[in-house]
């Protein structure tokens, strides 16, 4: 588990990180989504050790990170900074350097993984394209079988199909071993169907943290006929926790939050001549969720 | 906040193998490096012409020179560069840092992976001495063998300072992120130490080591203290690099310094060194302060009145130092409270030179008062290129033999006396800033001292001088028996590119101590003349110069005798002197030189005069004395513009050649035989396809061949009115241009007034001198051993006769 208490980081005159506080669990991906510059590498770097926090915590599995081995080897930070093991290294390379500081380094995994995006160990990593470096930093990090693992917009540059199957290894390495996998990104469409964990970091904050599957069902739209005409108030006073609501005619279509059963049938009490309950993407969720903190989602994204 | 102290381990066997694997391509580098030193002549001196030295020499046009303690210093600032690089810089730091390896546990990784490369450059060097002894050998090069052990001891020197330098590159990174800072620190780590004790030097009124009054440990226990300050140094700047990096952060923005303090800290020492650097400049120009002064009269500033000179510009750098790394003028403006702190460092400087002074002033030493003079033999010979101290080529210390190895203790009253004099008025000279900068950071001491003992046992050492001079020594008895003293050569071995055996030094020792004191103690501590630097021969090559058409050879066969532990080199000029070994070493220069692969070749190529050009010369020792005669001949094939019949011309080259070629081969023994004559003969391109000038370089060493031939009274007879009527037929006549002046030499000699000597100082009689005269020498030895011109014995002689008058 990791704990981020009151965190704050600063460059300069430029805080990153403000007071950050959030609780990771065990076996979860962990999806962060922010702007640049919004603190998600930053906070990345806290957890990983490289930045001695200002200010507040961070704790891997009950133990302070930074400058400390025994929390470090929990953890594997896979991003750019992955190429800089020496100048002119190859993925085999790479792999033997983590191999050397990582107790748990499995080859055999190593092999499996570059051999499902077709990468040759031999190959240079300077002379790799975007896509394939960011493939060789996932395998590397996967193969090092830490409890922990930390992907800097590792989907950026990816192709869709080579997206899908990191998708799925992160999944299958959650599924099968248990690891803690936080992820960022700056597209909240990238992390929709992998997390199972959601936060909204906003200018050294983490201004929204939710399971993805409790904001998919708390959130939803129902569209509406009456043979009458009916406005917000009635609903509203029905119990209804309206977060938007648009009328035209007789056809009404409200975005509700709260439980479904129970909003349906407080809503089938008003007689409808038609209901239909629609899904609601991530991004409209987040859209009205950050709409009711105050937030405009689009400062955000 | 308070951070949970995890227990990190102090090393890591895996991230040191990553990291020695990370240092190869400088380990191999710097390993070939030294490979190359090694090769060049361990501890990397290009003492011979060995075929490395020379071809760094033509190939670069210059001498060049690496130097084994060079390497060292270079990879261990690499290697500093490396860590910077590699852990300290922004984006590598984030890389190391997000592993699971305490930054601790990484610095001494990094230094244990330094190290062991550093030990597989050490072990290049011997590699390469041995190849290259081993080279020497075969292609039959003159060398000096090198004493590893202080090519080790010389090494590890140079390791503990690498180590220094490293360790400073780790803290200075550490503690400062900016650049502009980290220059700043590197200049008052280096400088402020230097020109502080510049600064105590020139408050000073004496001319004893500062350390040496402080610390009454005598000029050994000096150099021991340096040693051990250097590694305790080097010792406690790895504890420190250590901990800073350890405590060190990078994402420490805007910050010129990790603490506020350190950058304070460093801009008191850059103002420091620019207060120091104004006062030497001012007070310099005012004429207070003088470099080399010697006056003892001279009053020295006190620093508070020195400092009045440096205060503006000790300001302004303290302040634009703040400004630049503060970016704020006001911030700037109030740390220039802290400015007064320089002050300590004058006064510092300051006190060390009173304490200096007072200690100074208790000493007594009045002639009476001292007890002996000791003087280590460079000052006798005033160059430490000969003599009995190793020559150490003056690079990186000594590398060779130790170089307190030899002192002379004397009691002789005029020398004390002189000593008495010379201690009351030497003043502490502290040199060029480059001489500081070596004393520094090589913890080396002038070797231009004379240690005096007093009643009271102390021993002090005082930087030499004009005083005691050369010729004040010359005339002391005492010191004399001490330089004529063969202990120290005890055991000693004459040292040439072949192995000549015991017998040769035994019997040269024999020889040697049969002379006469005086005459030893000028052999052994004779320089012979030569010339220092580069081109430093060790064995006899005969000499031979084209001049004034004629060929001249000055055939001094030398002979370098080292004594076991290498501390003590003497070259030894046979002659007259050596019979015996003059004798046997011909002797063994003859079976060697047969034996060898061209030898058949190149009788074959003489006896046929196949060449295009050909000097020969003889030298007959006979009754202890040398009578050398050399011509120069045209090959057959080439004899076009010679005055006279060309047939008649290739003939007599042909007849000359087969018979010198017959001598030769003859290979009588040189017992027994009623004269022994050493034909060096030299052939400039043979006239062999293929061949070229170097051709038979390798069966003589250097470029003309020398045999030591045994011939019966009739065949030297011959041989001489061969060469005497080819010479009379076709050498053009030497025509003496000063025959005004040597007329005026002749009668002297004729009269008796002047004496001339050949280079084994034997005299000269009238016969010999018009001879040798006609024969085309200019040259001759005088009385006092000074090898003078024909025209400046001229001068002399009308001086004299002026004087007379």
């Amino acid at each position: 588990m990791i704990e981020i208490t009151n965190l704050s980081k600063g460059f300069g005159a430029t805080k990153a990180l403000d007071s950050m506080s959030c609780t990771i669990p065990d076996g979860c991906i962990f999806g962060m989504v922010g702007a640049n510059g919004a603190g998600k590498s930053t906070l990345l770097r806290l957890i990983s050790g490289i930045y001695l926090p200002d200010e507040g915590s961070v704790k891997v599995n009950g133990r302070e990170v930074y400058d400390n081995p025994q929390a470090k080897a929990d953890v594997v930070f896979s991003s750019d900074l992955m190429r800089l093991v020496s100048s002119g290294a190859t993925l085999k390379r790479m792999a033997q350097f983590y191999a050397s500081v990582y107790k748990n380094f499995s080859y055999e995994k190593f092999e499996h993984l570059a051999g499902i995006f077709n990468l040759k160990p031999q190959m240079r990593v300077r002379a790799m394209s975007k896509g394939m470096t960011k493939q060789s930093q996932t395998i590397i990090a996967l193969a090092c079988c830490t409890p922990i693992m930390l992907f800097d917009e590792t989907f950026d540059g990816l192709d869709p199909v080579a997206r899908n199957v990191a998708k799925k290894l992160l999944y299958r390495e959650v599924c099968d071993n248990g690891t803690t996998i936080i992820v960022t990104s700056h597209s909240l469409r990238e992390l929709e169907d992998t997390c199972d964990q959601l936060a909204m970091v906003y200018k050294g904050k983490i201004v929204l943290q939710s399971d993805v599957s409790d904001l998919k069902t708390k959130l939803f739209k129902v569209q509406l006929a009456f043979d009458e005409e009916h406005g917000r108030e009635e609903f509203a006073q029905e119990g209804l926790e309206i977060l938007s609501f648009t009328k035209t005619g007789k056809v009404v279509t409200i975005i509700l939050k709260g439980d479904r059963d129970e909003a349906e049938a407080k809503i089938n009490s008003m007689k409808p001549v038609l209901m239909e309950v629609l899904p609601l993407s991530l991004e409209e969720v987040f859209t009205y969720e950050m709409n009711i903190m105050g937030y405009k989602f689009e400062d955000i994204d | 906040m308070s951070v949970f102290k995890a227990k990190a381990s102090f090393f890591s066997g895996s991230y040191y193998k990553e990291l020695l694997r990370e240092l190869r391509i400088f380990g191999i580098i710097f390993a070939v490096l030294q490979l190359i030193c090694g090769l060049a002549g361990a501890g990397g001196r290009p003492l011979s012409l060995g075929p490395m030295s020379l071809l760094m020499y033509d190939v670069l046009g210059s001498n060049l020179n690496p130097q084994h303690t060079d390497v060292f210093l270079l990879y261990f600032f690499v290697c500093g560069l490396n860590f910077v690089s590699t852990h300290i810089w922004r984006k590598n730091w984030d890389f190391r840092n997000c592993l699971p390896i305490a930054k601790r546990t990484m610095f001494v990784c990094h230094l244990a992976a330094v190290l062991t490369w550093a030990v597989v450059i050490f072990a290049a060097n011997y590699l390469g001495a041995f190849i290259g002894e081993g080279i020497r050998l075969i292609t039959s090069a003159t060398s000096v063998p090198d004493g590893f052990g202080m090519s080790a001891v010389s090494m590890l020197k140079a390791i503990v300072q690498g180590i220094s330098i490293y360790s400073l590159f780790v803290i200075i990174c550490s503690v400062t992120n900016r650049v502009f800072a980290q220059l700043a620190a590197v200049g008052v780590i280096i400088g402020l130490p230097i020109l502080f004790n510049v600064l105590q030097a020139y408050q000073r009124a004496n001319g004893i080591d500062t350390l040496e009054l402080l610390l009454p440990i005598g000029i050994g226990g000096i150099i021991a203290f340096k040693t051990i300050f250097s590694v305790l140094l080097a010792i406690a700047l790895t504890v420190i690099a250590y901990f800073a990096f350890g405590k060190s952060r990078v994402e420490t923005y805007q910050k010129s310094a990790r603490a506020a303090w350190i950058n304070v800290l460093i801009g008191l020492g850059v103002a420091a060194c620019v207060g120091i650097i104004s006062t030497l400049i001012i007070c310099n120009t005012e004429g207070m302060l003088r470099l080399g002064r010697s006056e003892a009269s001279y009053e020295n500033p006190s620093w508070y009145y020195s400092i009045a000179y440096a205060l503006i510009p000790m300001l302004i750098a303290y302040f634009v130092y703040m400004w630049i790394t503060e970016r704020s003028f006001v911030s700037a403006l109030k740390k220039c409270a802290f400015l007064p702190l320089v002050l300590v460092v004058f006064g510092a400087a300051t006190l060390i030179a009173l304490a200096a002074d007072k200690k100074w002033e208790k000493l007594d030493f009045s002639y009476e008062n001292i007890e002996c003079v000791r003087i280590r033999d460079e000052h006798f010979i005033g160059t430490s290129h000969n003599g009995m101290l190793a020559y150490d080529g003056g690079f990186s210390g000594r590398v060779r033999g130790r170089s307190n190895a030899y002192s002379v203790k004397i009691t002789d009253n005029t020398i004390r006396r002189l000593a008495s004099e010379h201690a009351k008025i030497s003043m502490y000279e502290p040199g060029s800033i480059s001489a500081a900068l070596e004393n520094y950071l090589l913890g080396i001491l002038s070797p231009n001292r004379v240690e005096i003992t007093l009643k009271d046992g102390t021993r002090w050492s005082i930087s030499g001088g004009s005083d005691l001079s050369i010729d004040a020594l010359a005339g002391c008895e005492e010191y004399i028996e001490a330089l004529a003293s063969l202990d120290r050569f005890k055991g000693a071995k004459v040292i040439a590119p072949m192995n000549f055996g015991a017998e040769l030094n035994k019997t040269l020792l024999e020889e040697l101590a049969a002379l006469e004191p005086a005459e030893r103690a000028k052999l052994l501590t004779d320089n012979g003349g030569r010339p220092s630097g580069f081109y430093h021969d060790y064995t006899g090559i005969t000499l031979f110069e084209y001049d004034d058409n004629t060929w001249k050879s000055d055939y001094g066969y030398e002979l370098t005798l080292v004594s076991p532990t290498y501390d003590h080199v003497a070259v030894i000029e046979l002659g007259s002197s050596f019979p015996k070994t003059t004798e046997l070493y011909m002797k063994l220069m003859n079976e060697k030189t047969r034996k060898h692969r061209d030898y058949e070749e190149f009788i074959s190529t003489l006896k046929t005069a196949q060449f295009w050009d050909c000097h020969l010369s003889t030298s007959i020792l006979k009754d202890g004395k040398m009578l050398s005669n050399s011509i120069g001949m045209d090959g057959v094939q080439f004899a076009g513009g010679i005055n006279g019949d060309a047939a008649q011309y290739k003939q007599d080259v042909l007849d000359l050649c087969t018979f010198i070629a017959e001598c030769i081969e003859q290979n009588a023994p040189i017992e027994g035989a009623d004269a022994v004559f050493g034909l060096g003969v030299g052939l400039f391109t043979p006239y062999v396809e293929g061949k070229e000038y170097w051709s038979y370089s390798r069966l003589f060493r250097g470029n003309d061949a020398k045999f030591f031939v045994g011939l019966d009274k009739q065949k030297a007879e011959k041989l001489e009115q061969l060469i005497t009527s080819f010479k009379e037929k076709y050498m053009v006549n030497y025509e003496p241009s000063y025959d005004m002046e040597f007329t005026a030499i002749e009668e002297a000699v004729a009269e008796g007034s002047l004496k001339l000597y050949d280079q084994s100082g034997n005299e000269l009689t009238l016969d010999d001198v018009v001879r040798l005269y006609k024969d085309g020498y200019e040259w001759f030895y005088v009385e006092n051993g000074e090898q003078m011109h024909i025209y400046d014995i001229y001068e002399m002689l009308m001086k004299d006769k002026e004087q007379t008058l």
